[in-house]
């Protein structure tokens, strides 16, 4: 992707942020802003999902942005930002989207290892 | 030439007149041509050449060519990104009802321009750079503009 569809991207999410943030994503409907992996063990993350657009730009076939995220149980109001990822507009012949998922996955459980740390480490200082 | 016009109320009506509707069709598309003259000049203003407009649209220079030259229908994604490889903006507006707002009088006085412009050689008798379709779309905005306010 140029920089310019970087950036065109970006400008896609930032309304959807904001949604996400107000509780507000649709995640019914035939263009839904938002699915949650169904993938077994990954359901707790969340795709939010940008206007497709056109599907070609300056002749090239147009690629569909897509960033994971989870809302953690145990932070209140936070949404965490797994992975930003783009995907083939149309089939996923190298499964492009699995491995973004698994990547999501990874940073997930590396950020809960870390975070269960921190609170740990908080309370023992507490006592 | 006579033409048969007339004020339609501000409702949305069919645009059973062919003046109206021809004049609307001709606002549209000068308007996108003059859409691909900013942006060319927008990229003139960033002295960059159409080389380096595609290398940063990863597209070829032809592309840039054709889309300058109109021979490249852009669509909305595009148009985006060309204008952010220029370092610009595109502002999209609508005229809404412009048929009831295109008066019997506008019409007349646009069709007398056009062939004052037409026997000038497709300039515009005014400055003598603007060509014809564009002068009417400048023309039909100014008069929007007016029963706007």
């Amino acid at each position: 992707m140029s920089e310019a569809e970087h950036s065109d991207s970006l400008a896609k999410l930032k309304p959807l942020f904001e949604k996400a943030k107000a509780g507000l994503i649709q995640f019914e409907g035939r263009h839904p802003e938002a699915k949650t992996i169904e993938r077994a063990g990954y359901s707790y993350i969340v795709e939010l999902r940008p206007k497709a657009g056109a599907p070609t730009i300056f002749g090239r076939t147009s690629r569909l942005v897509r960033l994971y995220y989870a809302e953690p149980l145990n932070t209140g109001e936070t949404l965490l930002a797994l992975h930003l990822a783009t995907k083939p507009n149309g089939p996923d012949v190298h499964g492009e989207q699995d491995n973004s998922i698994l990547v999501a996955g990874s940073r997930a459980d590396d950020w809960s290892l870390v975070y269960r740390q921190v609170e740990e480490t908080a309370q023992e200082r507490g006592q | 030439m006579a033409i048969a016009a007339r004020v339609y109320d501000t409702d949305c009506e069919p645009k059973t007149d062919p003046a109206v509707s021809n004049l609307i069709s001709e606002a549209n598309y000068s308007s996108q041509l003059r859409l691909l003259d900013q942006l060319r000049q927008a990229r003139e203003l960033c002295s960059m050449s159409t080389l380096e407009v595609a290398k940063k649209l990863h597209t070829t220079v032809e592309m840039v060519e054709d889309i300058e030259s109109g021979d490249y229908e852009l669509n909305l994604s595009e148009l985006r990104q060309i204008a952010y490889a220029v370092d610009s903006f595109v502002e999209f507006r609508v005229h809404f009802n412009a048929s009831s707002k295109i008066s019997e009088r506008l019409i007349v006085h646009a069709a007398t321009l056009t062939s004052r412009i037409w026997r000038s050689d497709n300039k515009s008798p005014w400055d003598g750079t603007v060509t014809n379709g564009r002068f009417i779309a400048e023309l039909i905005d100014q008069k929007l503009a007016y029963y706007e306010k």
